[in-house]
């Protein structure tokens, strides 16, 4: 599915101006020349989600069933890389669990 | 003393040669069965106590503990690493043995070990017995500090080990770097500085990283660390949802430590984490998982993803919902899902009315104020199908009731009631009654578009098309201008408005109304495109200019006539071109061709072959389409044109440029001479056989199909699939059951069973006449004359209709006179027409004799002439066919029948 909502970080009240500020923050991070498929698919996010009509027909027509990654996106969408806790670490240097 | 009982290995070892059983230990120990090997090796030091036999023992012991820590046995396997040591205590201990002793908690064991081997061993051994103990001391391992000297290089520079990280796992880059800087290039915790310094660059530079990580070896303390940092770069390459399955076979700390560094927070990971232990990914798994979690992910966003994962199995999975915990499906909702399983099937019915369901739903709720989410949601429901199918976009209106168009027109138009701003509605359905002609229900939908959208370029477009359709010259004139006043560099309008001149021109030429005409001309070398000066359009507007000169000054016109003719090149070209404009404007074709020299067209030569070729394609392609006159008119010097050697591609262009004009003679000649130059071409051949047919040629022989067959085949080998694909589809239909393709859309489905076989065409959902109708055609009128042994006038007669008004009309003819003589022709069995020859013509039987009207005889009709059936004997009946209920048997008592049953044609 890759919601688009989920995909541009919008909550479900958007309008097209948050649509459209939310994909050029995302395009500025991630150009295309760095992540074309990320950018393909910011791309396709704005375009189902960029005009009222089409944020109703979204609502109302897509029936692409979620899958896993859809819902942990939601939940919590993967951030940026983070350093792991010394604790962590300790644990794999003594040789894991 | 009673000598002890030998045991069986003992035996074995002093019966058997050592010789062999050296081979048989050795070759155990060669394909990994080193349980038997140790088994083997043990009989072996039985027989003697050598130290090779020694030392592949100790081998063969590693090799088997290493097998058992694989399979998760690690005190079995540690027990085999404390025989090896036994065997062998001069043997340097090995990696893993020590590795499985930390493993089990047993530092001080591996701190003895290293006391007792410090000295001995060589450097890269020690390196790695080193940066065990120095990894574990590094994760807090406090045993490692009691067991070793103070001044040991593990206890000595695990300080600074600690701060390098430390400072990585803060993201203290600048005291991680001076950490580094401070340990020694032989320190036990080497690895970990290679380590910590290729992730500082973490996530960048991923194949750097790699290429850094690839340097610690299996036999490092640190090499389980490598392990996850190794999956952490290899989640840079990985999408995410694939990410998690990679780190499957890893332990808990491994991916925790992965999925930290990819970016995952706590909560992901748990959620993660909670399904991958349900061992149950499916969609089940995930609408408990949606509804468990629903306060976090939104209640209704869980809510509309349910209803997405009920979607392939509706409406069985209807249930699931509940069994994941969560309510019941509300009408509503189940009418949503309805429609999203509606779109999955072929039958835009089905959409249809899934879809009006759903909205009907939505509009008992009550009407929504216009320009709401409601009102747009409700136009949007409706516009629905059109928009999932694009059909509309497609079709001409046909008044076919099994096609969804005009209810898909209607559903369209009803949107525009909730939804007047949709622009693209208006021009959808404009442009679709547009191409059927309808202008009538187009006017008023395109005027309450213009009417939103004055200035819309599409809709003003749309109306210069309408006023054009409708013969409104002056009103598509207006609209052009409207719309060049908008959008001056439009070519198409232009062009569009330079059409409408040259047609209003030619209307008023034909209301003789020179003048009017003139004057439409001059608006259209007004407004010509510059580009197409000299082109097409201007062609026409100066041979209409000389078509108009002619009627008012008939010297001057023949002269600008011929001076028109010359510039267009003479010939078939002019012919084509002066003909296409003198029938538009009503003028006479001949005597203009007369006029302008071409009475007798010449045939052309190669090059004005090409163009006029060119020329026809052009006219062909914007949308034009060549009178019979025409075609007569040019089809014979054409077909005498197919000499010349025109290429391959070319001559394949022309035979398909002379089938889309409707010259089937022309294009027979380019596909024979094509064929004499390159025998057997498949798409000439398909093309000779096609023109033949076109040209009214009788059922094909056998040779014909056969030669069809073979060119298909030949396509294939050659790769040219769309010949090949054409010539089997006419072979197809040229089949012996070639009957009508089954008639599922009307037809209900009746499960078979037995006396289905004997239903007759009709029962089985095949109209009778259908049938017929392609029996007749199939075996050829001439047969089917034949058959009735008409006379040599008749056949004439047919022969003419068939020629004036093609084969379709004289099969009606023909099968109205059955209509009318045959009484249960429209629903009973089929007549006779397997191909046997019928019987001449006979007289008229006389009156019923048994009133039994199965068995009665037709009454003569004045003027008409009766058929005998073939076969028929002395049967009753005055049913057309053999099928069931086709009349009784007569028995030996009945009277005889007075004459034969007889079929009345005419």
């Amino acid at each position: 599915m890759s919601d688009p909502y989920v995909i541009l970080g919008l909550e479900p009240e958007a309008d097209d101006e948050a649509v459209r500020g939310a994909y050029l923050a995302a395009v500025a991070v991630c150009p295309p020349e760095r992540d074309p498929q990320r950018f393909e698919s910011l791309r396709a996010a704005y375009e189902t989600l960029r005009t009222r009509r089409a944020r109703l027909a979204q609502a109302l027509f897509d029936q692409s069933p979620p899958t896993l990654s859809d819902i942990l996106d939601k939940a919590e969408p993967v951030g940026a890389p983070r350093r792991p806790a010394r604790r962590l670490v300790n644990t794999l240097l003594r040789g894991g669990d | 003393m009673r000598k002890p009982r030998k045991t069986g290995s003992q035996a074995k070892a002093q019966t058997q040669d050592p010789d062999r059983l050296q081979a048989l230990a050795e070759g155990h120990a060669a394909a990994g069965r080193y349980r038997e090997a140790v088994a083997a090796f043990k009989d072996l030091l039985r027989v003697d106590d050598r130290p090779e036999w020694r030392a592949a023992l100790a081998a063969a012991y590693a090799g088997r503990a290493r097998k058992l820590a694989a399979k998760g046995m690690p005190k079995e396997a540690l027990t085999v690493w404390e025989n090896r040591a036994q065997l062998a205590p001069d043997l340097p201990p090995e990696p893993d043995h020590y590795a499985l002793l930390l493993r089990l908690g047993r530092v001080q064991a591996v701190a003895d070990l290293y006391l007792r081997w410090v000295d001995r061993l060589d450097a890269a051994s020690l390196a790695s017995l080193r940066s065990h103990l120095a990894s574990h001391h590094l994760g807090g391992e406090a045993a490692v500090t009691a067991a070793l000297p103070a001044d040991d290089p593990i206890l000595v520079q695990g300080p600074i080990a600690s701060r390098a990280l430390d400072a990585y796992c803060q993201g203290d880059d600048e005291t991680l770097r001076g950490a580094l800087a401070a340990i020694p290039f032989r320190s036990p915790y080497r690895d970990l500085a290679q380590i910590l310094k290729a992730m500082q660059r973490y996530p960048d530079a991923a194949e750097e990283i790699a290429t850094s990580l690839a340097r610690v070896r299996d036999e490092s303390g640190f090499a389980t660390l490598r392990h996850a940092c190794e999956l952490a770069v290899e989640a840079l390459w990985t999408a995410t949802e694939a990410l998690p399955e990679r780190l499957v076979a890893a332990d808990e700390t491994t991916r925790r430590f992965a999925l930290t560094l990819a970016g995952w927070g706590e909560e992901r990971q748990t959620l993660w984490g909670e399904v991958r232990r349900t061992h149950e990914p499916g969609s089940q798994a995930l609408l408990r998982m949606l509804h468990r979690h629903r306060a976090r992910l939104g209640e209704d966003w869980a809510r509309r993803q349910a209803l997405r994962l009920l979607v392939p199995g509706f409406p069985k999975s209807a249930g699931w919902i509940t069994q994941g915990g969560a309510r019941r499906l509300s009408e509503e909702e189940r009418l949503l899902v309805s429609a999203w399983r509606a779109e999955h099937g072929a039958d835009p019915w089905e959409e249809l009315r899934a879809w009006k369901a759903y909205y009907h739903r939505l509009l008992a709720a009550g009407r929504p104020e216009p320009g709401s989410d409601g009102a747009l949601s409700l136009a949007l429901i409706l516009r629905r199908v059109e928009s999932h199918l694009g059909i509309l976009a497609e079709v001409t209106p046909s008044g076919d009731p099994m096609s969804p168009a005009e209810a898909l027109a209607e559903a369209v138009e009803l949107s525009l009631t909730h939804d007047p701003d949709d622009r693209d509605g208006y021009e959808l359905l404009v442009r679709y009654y547009l191409r059927g002609r309808d202008l009538k229900s187009a006017r008023p939908i395109l005027d309450r578009g213009l009417a939103r959208f004055p200035s819309d370029a599409g809709l003003l477009t749309a109306a210069l098309d309408l006023a054009l359709a409708a013969n409104s010259f002056k009103k598509a004139t207006r609209y052009a201008r409207e719309i060049l006043a908008i959008d001056p560099i439009n070519t198409g309008a232009r062009e569009r408005l330079v059409r409408a001149h040259l047609a209003h021109a030619r209307k008023q030429i034909r209301a003789g109304r020179p003048d009017l005409a003139r004057k439409e001309l001059t608006q259209a070398a007004e407004w010509e495109p510059k580009t197409g000066q000299g082109g097409p359009l201007s062609e026409r507007r100066e041979l209409l200019g000389a078509l108009l000169d002619l009627t008012q000054d008939a010297q001057r016109g023949r002269a600008v006539l011929g001076d028109q003719v010359s510039a267009l090149g003479g010939g078939i070209s002019a012919a084509l071109a002066l003909a296409a404009e003198c029938e538009a404007a009503g003028r006479p074709v001949a005597s203009m061709l007369k006029i302008a020299g071409l009475s007798r067209i010449p045939v052309p030569n190669q090059a004005e072959l090409s163009a006029f070729l060119a020329r026809l394609r052009a006219h062909l392609d914007e949308g034009e389409r060549l009178t019979p006159q025409i075609r007569h008119l040019i089809e014979k010097p054409l077909s005498l044109a197919a000499r010349w050697p025109l290429p391959q591609s070319e001559c394949e262009g022309a035979c398909e440029t002379l089938r889309r004009a409707g010259l089937p003679r022309a294009r027979k000649a380019f596909a024979e001479a094509a064929l004499k130059r390159r025998p057997g071409t498949p798409v000439f051949v398909l093309h000779a056989f096609e023109a033949r047919q076109d040209a009214g040629s009788r059922y094909p022989s056998h040779a014909d199909l056969d030669r069809l067959d073979a060119a298909a085949e030949r396509a294939r080998e050659m790769g040219d699939h769309r010949t090949a694909h054409r010539i089997s589809e006419i072979l197809m239909s040229f089949g012996p059951f070639d009957l009508p393709p089954p008639v599922r859309e009307w037809a209900p489905e009746v499960p078979f069973d037995e006396e289905d076989a004997d239903v007759d065409l009709g029962q089985a959902g095949i109209d009778p006449e259908q049938a017929l109708r392609l029996f007749i055609d199939l075996m050829g009128v001439d047969r089917l004359l034949d058959m009735m042994g008409l006379s040599g006038k008749d056949r004439k007669q047919f022969k003419a209709l068939e020629r004036r008004e093609g084969r379709a009309a004289v099969i009606d003819v023909l099968m109205d006179l059955m209509r009318e003589n045959l009484p249960d022709f429209a629903n009973g069995p089929l007549p006779n027409l397997s191909g046997d020859p019928l019987p001449r013509p006979l007289p008229a039987p006389k009156a019923p004799t048994n009133g039994n009207p199965r068995t009665t005889p037709i009454p003569p009709t004045p003027g008409r002439t009766r058929v005998e059936r073939p076969g028929a004997g002395s049967r009753g009946g005055g049913g057309t066919g053999s099928g069931k209920g086709g009349g009784k048997e007569p028995g030996p008592d009945d009277p005889p029948a007075e004459g034969p049953d007889q079929l009345e044609l005419f």
